[in-house]
């Protein structure tokens, strides 16, 4: 292949960069389409091309071979430049996108998100400042210049974050610096347009500068491209000129054909605005919508009925709400657990390539934090143990209620933290046939508390994976909830929870009506069924509100009470990072030595490090109850009680990091393992073995956690406003987030530095 | 499958080259180097190497092999992949350094062998070139507490 069709062919996927453009095309596509049918003058179809080509040049620019052969080539490297300077930003300001995209935001999502900044004097001055021309001149040349400084070119060149930031610099500033010019609602035209073209022609000379100096300095200014490979026959030093060149005509180009424009509309007599300053009133632009989504007043979003329920959609919804789908979905899972059984007992020793290794440690792992994650519970709708528990059931018909001294969330947390820990002393990953017999037990366990106790005890005071998901179920986007509650309050069967001739009520004791959040819900549908009214559904939900509800709920009573639900919660978050860092090399090596000292030293040594985990947890959840009432000036809260119900609110709040270190461990397994092929190699299916790079996991895990840290500081910080408040409300909520939000930030740290250590991968061999 | 997985993983094909490490010639090619990131640290890295015949023209197709060496004679080792970078004119691997320390670098192109003695520094500096996937949480942190304080504090002045 020759050079030129490699170039060519040189084309990459960032979907850092690629999906932000697709959800700004799609975004402004939706607004200009509600603005053009309102007033097709303003928004005619040349602003939707414009628009578009500007975030075509930006996808160009960085994902095209000039970019991929930037780093060997200048004169690929300076066209770059240009498309990010000069060509993109002016197309996308032609677009005039802040209404479209305004317009196409929910109306809800824009009054409690925007309306806020919008109205604030000091950000608008803030934000003028940096339109106006003269600062916007500057910045603009300023960093044109000061990127192409060797130093920093070389520096940008050699690291690809500083690159990236190089980059993102560009673009900012000529978006900037094309604002004045283009005039871009809502800001005031500031300079008459004879202005505008001097301010052009200013910026072309310190183009013809620059390029000048590319090309008549005589030597390859930049080592990168001086010392580096040339693939193309001619020299550093031409390529530079090169550059030069294309800097220096085209770029010239760019600032004086919008000058000549300018100077024409100066000149002709049908100038609509003619040169005089003048205030865009934003009655030209907004309509009725407009000022609904831009309101004064800040006020909650009220809705009295929810109409979206993922069981009401077509096709997909029936499915979902068939009971034999359950069922089927089951006896897949039930089939897969017998298959991890057989290959555990009678299969290869090595782990990684056992079905009993791979499977449950690996594969299963991450496509449960998966499924909680995009939907909800959804192992739980489809978890096999419950048809041995409806054979235990139908076999004793058990009348027995559990025991009253065990109904708490201590014992199933308890197993929790004793599965973690065995998990890590006796290498359970490793032990094929280990992991069988714990299949195994537990489907004995579940045929006999459920043959024995009535309802579903097992699940709801045993399983602990049903515990694990009940909590990270907390970000879950969906949840089983009431549709209309003008409906429950006149309903007076309570099938809900009773059940009718047809359909069973809920076996957990969930009353819908007073159902918040999915804890102890198994996503399995019997209430949907059971209500006459059709009035349950799996609705969309703010992913973490639940932790935020203080009032009473059904089977628990007031959440921040229920002091083994906080243990059972703080267990699910610790235990997430615990469970990580010992894969890491440091701790990994600190079990090694205590493996040293036999079988009995390897279960010591985890045990010291979740109890240290824990200790550290429950040092630091006292320290932040302390710290945050410090001011507090009521008597009342100084009780124990009260401290122990502020431990057990906040400590919700974190839940979502935990979940957020649980799902970029268990995704880096699934994800880096490449185990898949292994696992369909042993069962014989034809595949194409998929393993994704370290660098991206890396970043997944990052973002992930970052989700996880912001979910878990607005939380807190809702829990931290909750309380009354004084004459100055911000600072005192204030005062009671800050020692939360660093225990949420050294906690993310910690998650933080445990990605960076290089892991053990668990199961893959 | 391989679409979904491409879409899914952000960064899955951005090995575009990185600094280069070294350049040296071996027999009738000419071998360049890079790694991503620039200095090497514990944990994966990208090393992405081009090969030019004597006229400068790059060569595609031919079979390279990555390594590194370390003092202790740890050996991690891949085959490069044509296409497997950005720029089409490179053979793209990753290989994973399990500790910090003083490495060797191999190179190996059919019968030819270049190498070169690298520094492998800890893991922190990582960290810093993934700024997309971090610096989010700093910014819109400040951007809702800003908020916060713009809806608790805040004289609502008309908006035009």
């Amino acid at each position: 292949m020759s050079a030129e069709a490699l170039a060519f062919s040189s084309w990459r996927w960032d979907s850092g960069v690629a999906i932000p453009l697709m959800v700004a095309a799609w975004l402004y596509w939706l607004g200009w389409r509600k603005l053009h049918s309102e007033r097709p003058r303003r928004y005619p179809s040349a602003r939707l091309i414009s628009f578009i080509a500007g975030l075509s040049l930006v996808a160009l620019a960085i994902l095209s071979p000039f970019d991929a052969f930037g780093g060997l080539l200048l004169a690929s490297h300076m066209i770059q430049h240009l498309l990010l300077m000069m060509a993109a930003p002016p197309l996308l300001l032609l677009g005039q996108p802040i209404l479209p995209i305004v317009r196409a935001l929910p109306a809800c999502f824009v009054r409690t998100v925007f309306a806020p900044f919008l109205h604030a004097a000091g950000l608008r001055r803030w934000c003028s400042f940096l339109v106006h021309p003269v600062a916007a001149w500057l910045l603009y040349n300023a960093m044109a210049v000061g990127w192409h400084l060797p130093a920093f070119y070389d520096a940008a060149l050699r690291n690809k974050g500083l690159h990236e930031l190089e980059h993102l610099c560009f673009l900012v500033t000529a978006l900037l610096f094309w604002w004045p010019v283009i005039q871009v609602w809502p800001t005031a035209t500031r300079w008459p347009k004879a202005a505008i073209v001097g301010y052009l022609a200013a910026a072309d000379v310190v183009n013809t500068a620059l390029s000048a100096f590319l090309v008549f300095s005589g030597h390859a200014l930049y080592a990168t491209y001086r010392d580096g490979p040339r693939i193309w026959g001619f020299s550093a030093l031409d390529d530079q000129i090169a550059a030069g060149v294309i800097m220096w005509v085209p770029g010239s180009v760019a600032y004086l054909l919008p000058a000549v424009v300018l100077a024409m509309q100066m000149l002709s007599a049908t100038s609509p605005d003619g040169n005089a300053s003048r205030l865009v009133r934003p009655s030209e632009f907004l309509g009725t919508a407009e000022k609904a989504a831009i309101p004064l007043k800040i006020a909650p979003v009220k809705r009295a009925k929810r109409d979206w329920d993922l069981l009401r959609l077509p096709a997909l919804g029936g499915i979902l709400r068939a009971p034999l789908f359950r069922r089927g979905l089951q006896v897949v899972m039930f089939a897969l657990a017998a298959l991890v059984m057989w290959d555990g007992w009678f299969g290869p020793p090595v782990a990684g390539l056992n079905l009993a290794g791979i499977l449950p440690w690996i594969e299963w792992r991450g496509l449960l934090v998966i499924g909680l994650l995009v939907v909800g519970n959804v192992f739980c709708f489809a978890c096999p143990f419950l048809l041995t528990r409806e054979a235990g059931k139908r076999l004793f018909g058990p009348r027995r209620r559990w025991p009253k001294a065990l109904r708490s969330k201590w014992f199933a947390a308890g197993l929790l933290t004793a599965f973690l820990v065995t998990y890590e002393s006796f290498g359970l990953w490793s032990r094929p046939a280990w992991t069988a017999w714990i299949v195994a037990g537990y489907f004995v366990a579940a045929f006999t508390v459920d043959g024995l106790f009535e309802g579903l005890s097992f699940c709801k005071y045993v399983c602990p994976i049903g515990q694990f998901n009940f909590v990270a179920s907390v970000v879950s986007p969906f949840e089983v909830k009431v549709k209309d509650m003008s409906i429950c309050r006149a309903c007076r069967t309570y099938d809900c929870i009773r059940g009718n001739q047809n359909h069973r009520g809920c076996e957990l004791d969930l009353f819908q009506p007073l159902k918040q959040g999915s804890f102890d819900c198994t996503f399995c549908l019997d209430c949907v069924a059971a209500c006459p009214h059709l009035n349950v559904g799996v609705l969309p939900v703010v992913p973490g509100r639940a932790v935020l509800v203080e009032q009473r709920r059904t089977s628990i009573g007031r959440l921040a009470r229920r002091w083994d639900w906080t243990v059972l919660g703080l267990v699910f978050t610790a235990g997430a990072f615990v469970n990580a860092a010992a894969m890491t090399g440091p701790v990994g090596e600190f079990l090694m030595k205590a493996q040293s000292l036999g079988a009995m030293g390897r279960l010591g040594g985890t045990v010291a490090l979740y109890g240290a985990g824990f200790g550290v947890t429950a040092l630091a959840l006292a320290v932040c109850v302390r710290l945050s009432r410090l001011g507090d000036t009521d008597f009342s809260l100084c009780l124990e009680t009260s401290r122990k119900e502020t431990a057990g609110s906040y400590s919700w709040a974190l839940a979502p990091l935990g979940m957020a270190m649980w799902s970029g461990h268990s995704l880096f397994h699934l994800l880096q393992a490449g185990s898949v092929g292994t696992v369909l190699e042993r069962l014989a299916v034809p595949h194409v073995t998929l393993s994704v790079g370290p660098d991206a996991v890396f970043s997944l895990q990052l973002v992930l956690l970052g989700v996880g840290m912001l979910m878990s500081s607005v939380l807190l910080w809702q829990k931290a406003s909750a309380g009354p408040k004084g004459q100055r409300p911000w600072l005192e909520t204030l005062r009671a987030w800050t020692p939360w939000a660093a225990f949420a930030a050294a906690l993310y740290v910690a998650g933080v530095w445990v990605f960076l250590q290089p892991m053990e991968m668990r199961g893959a061999g | 499958m391989r679409v979904l997985a491409i879409l899914l993983a952000p960064w899955l094909l951005c090995a575009d080259g990185g600094a280069l490490l070294f350049r040296q010639q071996a027999g009738d090619r000419i071998l360049s180097v890079f790694t991503a990131p620039a200095e090497l640290t514990a944990g994966p890295a990208e090393i992405t190497v081009l090969v030019q015949g004597e006229n400068g023209r790059p060569i595609i197709g031919e079979p390279v092999e990555v390594a590194l060496i370390d003092d202790g004679g740890t050996v991690v080792s891949k085959n490069a992949v044509w296409g497997g970078a950005g720029n089409s004119a490179l053979a793209a691997t990753r290989l994973l350094a399990p500790h910090a320390g003083d490495w060797t670098l191999c190179v190996r192109n059919g019968a030819r062998l270049v190498s070169k003695k690298v520094k492998v520094r800890d893991a922190p500096g990582r960290f810093l070139s993934h700024w997309r996937a971090w610096g989010f949480v700093p910014v819109l942190l400040g951007l809702f507490l800003w908020r916060q304080w713009l809806v608790l504090n805040g004289k609502p002045a008309g908006l035009f």
